[in-house]
């Protein structure tokens, strides 16, 4: 089934010529839908462990226009292909180069904590984390992860969506995101969340027989070919840029890529004056059940797991484009393209250990591949106004480690720009280069990548958090700087937030923990 | 050839106007031959400028070659790669996509380039359209059924979304064809993420219509060579692959061939050798020759021969004395002329100026030149007439006007312009209006009229080496037919005299040969002694192979090695045919 999701005017064909007529979107309840066009929407993709070569994952260049922060220097610079890889980097892989301009790539945020893993802390819940030999409470305020605070925030739903969140894949003990067990009153405590296991089961919870009937509007909108006809239009323009990119290319060869370009433009340009005759918004198409019901398991092979992710990712972002959902995190270890299908441990774990840092590589890079940038793609279909889905949203790539068991310089790419809200197309490096702190310096023997300290991570939460349409009094509490805090009350080693306050780290970096990511923030 | 026709039309008309548009013929004092403009500048006087006659190409081995633009398919070339990847679906299927495509591929225009239409390699919005409904149609055709995308994905596949392992294996296998190459990492990478953003439940389609719609499928890409110099490349086995079976066969390469591009062994002038003389035979040999016969087509303008009307008065009527003549039948003589002696004998290219042969299949055109009509057999040859006619340049289709009366003005033109490359600048187009060719005169030859309209000095500067090309072959009438006497006509069809015709010029093939030819047959054989039409053939063919006008200087090594290749003591036209691909320039890439 079609549904006009909004509709500015339909147009009725008949015998050639083409009538037009007013359509009043109040015709259709906004609640129905729970969102309007330009909505902004948070997802996160992330794993365990790390344990990669900071070479492999950031850009072949260094970041080189300075910014003098109160605390230091950061460095900034274009987001660009390497010519010699064709791609950001080994991990961000040519998969990405169509949404160069829409990535951020993010080096020197700084998790201040010390765990043995910490996917949770990843949303920003800091207070319960893994231990050695388990659960290890941290003293930190009890709050939920900020896709649960996101969900059930009245500014961020105004009405309550088919579903306040997808939670994919699988979690450690169930804790990769928290709840509050009272929505809205941190006094309350957080509760570990469930997952979302299968395709099917997200199909379920966003198109099932228990979710709210879809409206019933007239399909004249744009059909499934028009929108491929648009998208491949800008798919094949894309690939002339990049075509121009090659060295081989001759200056002639240019003219005629350009005159070629030239005249996909003008056939663009076509194809959208016939589309504004349509709805300008993107027409929800409701997915067939994907019927894989299974969870991401170790006996998956790999055709079946790049299955599963598709499955899982088309109906999410059909949950999205329907309005079914505006939240949507999914964490897990099965990017492992290795063989052994382990969930936590060995091998990627072990890798790390082993400084494996090849296969961990791979692995990161099947996820790009397999899941976060079909996603993007996914993703990146006009929704409204010449903006895409992937515009209004942040879509984030991510690890809870760096090295191994280690939470500096947490690695973060985001695409999309929550509805202008970020700057994009940029690598950012945070560090304060050169600058060793004894506590949290772990000495990578990769010169450009090196552990310095840079800045607190919650700037990005707290960044997320605002990027949604949250406002500092949405989320703080007295006594907490940001959004998850920084204990600066207990200098034993179990809390790194005395040290990285001491005399290696400029306090205000600390201090700068309840403030947006410098840069990144147009406002 | 096109516009060359329409000149030399119009530059015949414009004949008798001569002596009052004197100054418009000042300039062919600058008439060069256009392979030859060193030699041209170096003459020192205000003559016609040709070059002597087998002077080679100058061949400076450092010296790159000029560069490539890279360019489209052509309409044919494009007609022709898609039924060949049609191939895998059964041959109903084929009919019917194809009838889908019809209307849309009719929608691409025409090429028309200056005189090969392969060198047009122009991008217009008329092509983008088209290419692109034409791969949007061809997605929905090629997905509507399981049938049909299982023989173009493969057998994993159907009319549902491909799984992720079949659009892998696709992306790995038969996508290798549609790209002419395998995929790079990034390319298959990037598809993968195209397909995932389109519709879902439609994305085979919009994959065929995505693919079908990449400047990789649609153009000539050669980015993958290998560095000789920072601004040279050695293009790549598929790269290659492509360059030859395209230039061959107007075909994307077989499965042959991109085996040996896959394993690199083309790039070995043995293996390549072996390509190309299989792709210039057996199964391919109506293909090669249909690429062969559009060389010389388009190189001597026979699509654009001038044939009588049907109803051209009473004059014509008298004239023709129930002679007839079709297009089809002289166009095909040259045809068979050209591939007897490229494909059947090893021919050369004077055998072509000089061939003492009738090549006449049909009953009407041998009767025009007098003898039985050719049974194509090689070993039935059929002589023509001892004495009257030899080579290219004596056949019909050559010499018919489309009126009763020969052009001798137009003739020598073709033979300037086509046959030696001279240049001769074009009259001012205020002269087309105000002149018409000289009246019918029972006192005068066709020749004697010419001569009196072009007599004056200044005329002479440009038809002193126009007229005695024209003249040579008056031995011809307006129907080919040979002749010793003109007859000439009224308009109402009556005959009005009779005057002995006069063959005997001095061509001036080059400047310098100031030898005499008393008929057509010494004519011929003066032209295939000068060596300069067979530089202006190495010149047409490497501008028909090439797809752009040779650079003189930057090329002239590949057209000197052509040249020896055609007319050197061992050359043939076959040699010359096989050896374009096995130059060195053809397989290098000049980046700038």
């Amino acid at each position: 089934m079609i549904y006009n999701r909004q509709t500015r005017r339909q147009f009725l064909r008949a015998g050639g010529t083409v009538l037009a007529l007013p359509f009043l979107t109040s015709l259709w309840p906004r609640s129905a839908w729970g969102q309007t066009p330009g909505d902004k929407r948070f997802i996160a993709v992330w794993g365990p462990y790390g344990g990669y070569n900071a070479a492999d994952l950031y850009p072949t260049y260094a970041a080189s226009t300075p910014t003098q922060l109160a605390s230091h220097t950061i460095y900034s610079s274009p987001l660009t292909l390497s010519p010699q890889l064709g791609s950001i980097s080994k991990i961000y892989s040519a998969a990405l180069n169509p949404f160069l301009a829409k990535l951020n790539v993010i080096e020197g945020l700084d998790c201040p904590l010390d765990f043995t893993h910490g996917e949770n802390t990843f949303l920003g819940h800091y207070k319960w984390v893994r231990g050695a030999d388990g659960p290890d409470q941290l003293p930190y305020p009890d709050v939920p992860s900020i896709d649960q605070f996101l969900a059930y925030h009245p500014k961020f739903y105004p009405t309550a969506p088919a579903a306040r969140s997808i939670n994919g894949f699988d979690g450690w003990q169930a804790s990769s995101r928290m709840k509050q067990k009272t929505p809205g009153n941190f006094a309350s405590g957080t509760t570990a969340l469930g997952t979302d296991s299968s395709p099917t089961a997200v199909f379920n919870k966003l198109f099932g027989p228990n979710t709210p009937a879809l409206p019933n509007g007239t399909p004249t909108g744009p059909t499934p070919q028009q929108l491929n006809q648009k998208t491949m239009v800008d798919q094949v323009l894309g690939e002339i840029n990049s075509l121009k990119n090659n060295r081989k290319i001759s200056s002639a060869d240019k003219v005629k890529l350009d005159n070629f370009a030239t005249e996909m433009h003008e056939l663009q340009q076509k194809l959208n004056q016939a589309a504004q005759q349509m709805p300008q918004v993107y027409t929800c198409v409701k997915p067939a059940n994907p019927n894989m019901s299974g969870a991401v398991t170790t006996t998956l092979n790999d055709p079946d797991r790049k299955r599963y992710f598709d499955l899982y990712t088309s109906v999410v972002a059909a949950g999205i484009k329907c309005g079914r959902t505006k939240m949507v995190t999914m964490y897990g270890g099965y990017f492992d393209v290795e063989g052994s299908n382990q969930i936590y441990g060995d091998p990627w774990h072990q890798w790390g250990h082993d400084g494996k840092t090849s296969n961990v590589a791979t692995t990161l890079r099947w996820g790009v591949e397999n899941i976060y940038a079909p996603l993007l793609a996914k993703l990146n279909v006009e929704e409204a106004n010449g903006q895409t889905f992937l515009d209004n949203s942040i879509v984030v790539y991510g690890n809870d480690n760096s090295k191994i068991h280690k939470s500096w310089s947490r690695p973060i790419l985001t695409a999309g720009s929550a509805g202008g809200y970020l700057k994009t197309g940029m690598y950012v490096d945070y560090r304060q280069r050169g600058v060793t702190c004894p506590y949290m310096y772990y000495a990578t023997g990769e010169a450009a990548h090196e552990m310095y300290p840079g800045i607190i991570y919650n700037q990005f939460l707290v960044t997320v958090l605002q990027a949604m349409g949250l406002q500092p009094s949405d989320y703080e509490q007295p006594g907490v700087i940001g959004y998850s805090g920084v204990s600066l009350l207990n200098n034993n080693t179990g809390d790194l937030g005395m040290q990285y306050k001491g005399a290696h780290v400029h306090a205000k970096v600390i201090n700068d923990a309840g403030k947006v990511l410098p840069l990144l923030v147009l406002g | 050839m096109k516009t060359n026709w329409r000149f030399m039309k119009n530059f015949a008309l414009s004949v008798s106007g001569c002596a009052v548009l004197v100054m418009g013929f000042q300039n062919c004092g600058k008439m060069q031959s256009s392979h030859s403009l060193k030699d041209a500048s170096s003459n020192g006087d205000n003559g016609p400028s040709m070059n002597a006659a087998a002077t080679p190409f100058e061949c400076k081995t450092e010296t790159e070659p000029a560069p490539i633009a890279m360019r489209r398919l052509t309409k044919v070339e494009y007609v022709n790669t898609m039924k060949s990847l049609l191939r895998t679906q059964a041959a109903s299927d084929q009919t019917a996509i194809l009838a889908g495509l019809a209307p849309l591929i009719d929608a691409i225009p025409e090429d028309s380039g200056a005189k090969f239409s392969r060198t047009d390699s122009k991008i217009d919005q008329q092509h983008i359209s088209a290419y692109f409904y034409v791969a949007d149609r061809l997605g929905a055709l090629l997905t509507a059924s399981d049938t049909r995308a299982k023989n173009f994905f493969g057998t994993c596949a159907g009319v549902a979304d491909l799984s992720v392992a079949c659009l892998n294996q696709f992306l790995t296998g038969f996508a290798t064809k549609i790209y002419r190459r395998p995929l790079s990492t990034a390319e298959a990478d990037g598809l993968r993420a195209n397909f995932g953003a389109f519709e879902a439940g439609t994305r085979n389609a919009a994959l065929i219509a995505r693919m079908f719609t990449s400047p990789r499928f649609l153009m000539l890409v050669e980015d993958a060579g290998t560095d000789i110099s920072p601004t040279l490349l050695q293009i790549s086995p598929y790269e290659l692959a492509s360059r030859l079976s395209y230039h061959i066969l107007s075909n994307m390469p077989d499965d042959e061939l991109m085996a040996a591009a896959a394993n690199g062994s083309l790039m070995q002038d043995a293996v390549l050798k072996a390509q190309i003389d299989r792709l210039l035979s057996g199964a391919n040999l109506a293909a090669a020759q249909s690429s062969v016969a559009e060389f010389y087509s388009q190189w001597l303008g026979l699509n654009q021969l001038a044939v009588p009307e049907t109803a051209m008065g009473a004059k014509y009527t008298a004239f023709a004395n129930g002679a007839t003549l079709t297009k089809a039948s002289m166009a095909q003589e040259i045809q068979d002329m050209v591939y007897y002696y490229t494909f059947t004998q090893n021919g050369t290219f004077n055998d072509l100026l000089v061939s003492p042969f009738s090549f006449a299949k049909s009953a009407d055109l041998a009767s025009i030149y007098g003898v039985t009509p050719w049974n194509g057999n090689p070993s039935q040859m059929v002589r023509m007439p001892a004495g009257e006619r030899s080579g290219l340049l004596t056949r019909a289709a050559f010499l018919v006007n489309g009126s009763s009366d020969t052009n001798p003005v137009k003739r020598g033109l073709m033979v300037r312009q086509a046959i030696l490359c001279d240049v001769i600048p074009a009259p001012p187009a205020s002269i087309a209006n105000q002149v018409r060719v000289p009246e019918p005169d029972p006192n005068l030859t066709t020749r004697q009229r010419f001569e009196h309209k072009t007599s004056p000095a200044l005329c002479m500067g440009c038809h002193q080496n126009i007229n005695p090309l024209g003249f040579a072959l008056e031995s011809f009438d307006a129907l080919g037919r040979y002749r010793v006497a003109e007859k000439i006509f009224d308009d109402n069809g009556t005959f009005i005299g009779e005057r002995r015709v006069d063959p005997i010029v001095q061509p001036l093939i080059t400047h310098d040969d100031t030898r005499t030819s008393s008929n057509a047959v010494q004519f011929n054989q003066i032209l295939a002694d000068s060596g300069k039409a067979q530089k202006c053939f190495v010149q047409q063919y490497f501008n028909f192979t090439y797809r752009q006008p040779a650079d003189i200087q930057a090329d002239g090594c590949a057209l000197e090695d052509l040249r020896q290749n055609l007319s050197g003591p061992e050359g043939s036209l076959r040699k010359a045919l096989n050896s374009v691909p096995l130059s060195r320039a053809f397989k290098l890439k000049k980046l700038n």
